[in-house]
Parts: structure tokens; C-alpha cells; sequence
């Protein structure tokens, strides 16, 4: 397949109910496996009741997993914070990569304006830069804690 | 008070969590500090290569902002 033009999504999402760390795992192995049939690469966070995932693939199968994903009961409220085309994959080691919550510490340190927040910030220009931050946030983290999807497909979800 | 940001080439930093923080100028990144147990406060560009480790955040800051400028010569270390 050619690797030209992969489109990248960035989305956040309520559950409808708190996810367990068994619910979470069989919705990872569930998107892992789909996901490697349609070169659909990424990572989600859970963080006490809300998602956020970012895809990445094909335009037309992104789109639609989109699509699907907004259908699943098990969440509600999605908003597309981020949509655009990319050189290449940031997260091409990822079937499906999972992060645990961020340590919550309060308001960030004065001066500084606090992702999280901004990301559900009326604002689109805020919002919009607050995505492209946690979408960093993600390569970095990913990087470093990097053991590939494949090997360790039933890594446990903390959090 | 923390910076507007109305997307005009103001720099901003953000907190994404404790000891995480990106830095952008008018939608561009250019950076981001990494705090690590070993190391301090490691500071990137936004391609991740490294531009130093320092014991205070303000100084990997600075490092993080003080590559624009140096941008145009070519030279970065
Ligand atoms: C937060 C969230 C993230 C999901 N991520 C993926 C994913 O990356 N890939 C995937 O195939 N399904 C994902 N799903 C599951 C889909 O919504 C859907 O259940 C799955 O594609 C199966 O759809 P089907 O039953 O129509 O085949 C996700 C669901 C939720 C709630």
C-alpha cells in the first residue's frame, strides 16, 4: 500500500460508563486486531470517563473507522479536534497503543496554559493547538515506553 | 495571567502533564521539555532531537526558544 497520503484524526469522547481495566483491554485487542487489517495505526488515552484517540491510515479507512467508532454505545459525545493529511505515520509501531491518564497535578505553573483544559476550550485556534500538543505528548511517550504493539498486545490498561 | 492565545505569533507554553510542556509560536511548534528523574529538564526541538539537559525548567526554556534564532544561521549544534 502506499504510503502517500496518511490522513490523521484526532478525537475526544465520554464513556457512557467507567471502563474497567478488563473492558479496556478487550477494546484494545478488538481495535488491534481490526485495525492491522486496514493499516489503521494510532494510540488512545483513558483518563476517568473521557477518550481520546488519534488514528491514523488511509484517508477513506480512517474515515470510516471514524464512522463506526461514533456509532459504539460505549461512548457518546465524540468531537474531531484534529483532521489532516501527514508526511508519514507517527505512531507506525502501533496497532492501537494505550496511555494511561496523565498525572493530574492541579493548574499547571503560572504562565502556562494547560492542555487538557484548552483541548475543551470553546475556542477552535486553542483547541486546535491543544490536540496538536497531546498528539506530541503521545509520539514522545509512545517512544519511550516503546515496546511495539504486536509484542505486548495484552498489556494491561493502568488507570 | 497566562498568555492569549489568539494564534498571532504570541509564544505559548503549554503543560500537557506535571514535567511535560510544549512550546509553540502562532500555531508552530518549537519544542518541548521532557522532565527526567536522572536528568532534569531535557529540552527538544520539534523533531526530538535533544538541545540540552538543565536544572531549571526556565533555562530549558530559554533553550528551547533561543533555537529559532539561531534557525537562519544553519548552524545548530
Ligand atoms: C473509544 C473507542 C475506540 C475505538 N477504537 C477502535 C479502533 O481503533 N479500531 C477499531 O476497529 N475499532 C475501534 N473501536 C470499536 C468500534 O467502535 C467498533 O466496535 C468496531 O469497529 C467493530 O465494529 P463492527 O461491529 O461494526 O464491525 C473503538 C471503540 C471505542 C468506544
Amino acid at each position: 500500500m502506499s504510503e502517500r497520503d496518511i490522513f490523521t484524526s484526532l478525537y475526544s469522547s465520554n464513556a457512557t460508563a467507567p471502563m474497567t481495566s478488563s473492558d479496556l483491554t478487550a477494546l484494545l485487542e478488538q481495535s488491534r486486531a481490526a485495525n492491522r487489517d486496514r493499516a489503521i495505526t494510532g494510540m488512545l488515552l483513558y483518563d476517568r470517563g473521557r477518550f481520546i484517540q488519534i488514528l491514523e491510515g488511509p484517508m477513506d479507512a480512517v474515515r470510516d473507522l471514524l464512522d463506526r467508532i461514533r456509532e459504539d454505545p460505549r461512548h457518546s459525545g465524540m468531537r474531531v479536534l484534529m483532521d489532516e493529511v501527514i508526511d508519514r505515520r507517527q505512531f507506525a509501531e502501533w496497532s492501537m497503543g494505550f496511555l494511561p491518564a496523565p498525572d493530574a497535578d492541579g493548574p499547571p505553573p503560572e504562565g502556562f496554559r494547560d492542555t487538557f483544559a484548552d483541548l475543551d476550550a470553546a475556542d477552535g485556534y486553542a483547541t486546535h493547538r491543544a490536540a496538536r500538543e497531546l498528539s506530541m505528548w503521545f509520539r514522545v511517550r509512545s517512544g519511550e515506553t516503546a515496546t511495539p504493539a504486536r509484542a505486548r498486545v495484552a498489556a494491561e490498561p493502568q488507570g | 495571567m497566562v498568555a492569549s492565545d489568539t494564534g498571532d505569533g504570541a509564544l505559548i507554553w503549554s503543560r500537557v502533564e506535571p514535567g511535560f510542556y510544549v512550546g509553540s509560536r502562532g500555531g508552530e511548534f518549537l519544542g518541548y521539555i521532557d522532565r527526567r528523574p536522572d536528568r532534569g529538564y531535557v529540552a527538544f526541538d520539534l523533531h526530538s532531537s535533544e538541545l540540552g539537559a538543565f536544572d531549571s525548567r526556565d533555562d530549558a526554556i530559554a533553550a528551547v526558544e533561543s533555537q529559532t534564532s539561531r534557525h537562519s544561521s544553519g548552524a545548530e549544534a
